[in-house]
């Protein structure tokens, strides 16, 4: 299992704080409200306990998810719950917030974009703070089991390690009850290469 | 008193009926089920990557399609199952994402149901059900009563094969 030490959670702790405020001052823009977030939590985890760390790994959850290379590899998932997701479409497309229609296409590319916007502007704040290349896929969404979700990177991340290294910003509205995740997935090489390039 | 046996990522148990074995969320991971219909004893692997011999970092032999099903038949084997009255059930490896990227990480479900399809071939145990690929998790819980493998899915009735 990776190790952190005192220095590399600060680090990490500061770049996720930066990189999620970032995103999440672009979704309150674009939301026109007020999000806060909550202090990045950063671990190195086995794959189990990361499987099962958003609410189980049979709760259901949306997620848009970009698969990263460059100077280091890994993912970022944006991923909230299917209630909050709904929400989040009714505020942005002007719907009454507490209608709970199944999503249309319309409602689901708009889940896309909005995970789109907060996954650039998550890692272009990361390149910038760090004078790294990261490099992002197209983000790609899906509705499903977070288990299934989640393996995905885990299961990449497995041909090389055993355990993931996972920032986890969370935030939530203020005046809007939406609860979201973004979440840097990667390894004990990249957490090297970070460590150096920080000159730490 | 029945009781529901949980297969975790990167395992694999085995289960006696009146008992049911369960794995939750496969997603490109591959569930696959190998049972003895006569004593009703089966054994479930939930797999994450094709072949221990193509990776470095392969000490854990569960987390391969390749050496998790020889640890399971070896254990199958000890529980006192008939060699020749074996057959499997296989689910999962889906496509989950599409990235575009070059690498062959979004074809991982794909070979990790080949590559059980060929373990399978090898020890010749007839692969009787599956329902693989697409681009959705499953749920599986295999009744070693009835030798049924229930699949969930998000949005999906429950199918039985």
């Amino acid at each position: 299992m990776g190790k952190l030490d005192e220095t590399g959670l600060d680090m990490l702790t500061e770049i996720g704080t930066i990189g999620a405020g970032n995103a999440t001052t672009s979704l309150s823009v674009l939301l026109d409200s007020k999000l806060s977030m909550k202090v990045p939590k950063v671990s190195f985890m086995n794959l189990d306990d990361f499987v099962e760390s958003i609410g189980g790994a049979e709760n259901i959850i949306a997620g848009v998810m970009s698969n990263i290379t460059g100077d280091i590899e890994g993912f970022v998932l944006f991923a909230m719950d299917l209630r909050d997701a709904r929400r989040l479409v009714n505020r942005l497309c002007g719907i009454e917030i507490s209608k709970l229609d199944p999503f249309t296409e319309l409602d689901l590319s708009a889940v896309q974009e909005i995970g789109n916007i907060l996954i650039s502007s998550y890692l272009s704040s990361m390149e910038t703070l760090m004078g790294m290349k990261m490099r992002p896929s197209n983000p790609m969404m899906t509705i499903d089991m977070a288990g299934a979700i989640l393996s995905f990177p885990a299961v990449v991340n497995s041909r090389e390690h055993d355990d993931v290294l996972r920032i986890e910003s969370q935030f939530e509205g203020e005046d809007l009850s939406i609860d979201g995740h973004i979440m840097m997935i990667s390894d004990s090489n990249s957490y090297k290469i970070i460590h150096k390039k920080l000159g730490l | 008193m029945e009781a529901m046996v949980t297969v975790r990522m990167a395992d694999y148990k085995l289960c006696t009926a009146p008992n049911k074995i369960t794995t939750i969320g496969l997603g490109s991971c591959v569930g696959i089920v190998v049972y003895d219909p006569g004593i009703k004893v089966c054994g479930m692997l939930h797999a994450m990557l094709p072949d221990s011999t193509r990776i470095r970092n392969n000490s854990n032999r569960m987390k391969f399609v390749d050496s998790g099903m020889e640890d399971m038949l070896k254990e199958l084997l000890q529980a006192g199952v008939n060699k020749r009255r074996l057959a499997a059930k296989l689910a999962g490896g889906a496509k989950m994402f599409a990235f575009g990227t070059e690498n062959d990480i979004t074809s991982i479900g794909d070979q990790n149901v080949q590559s059980a399809k060929k373990m399978l071939m090898r020890y010749g145990i007839p692969l009787l059900a599956e329902d693989t690929g697409k681009n959705f998790g499953r749920t599986i819980i295999f009744d070693s009563a009835t030798n049924e493998l229930e699949i969930k899915a998000v949005g999906q009735p429950i199918k039985m094969i």
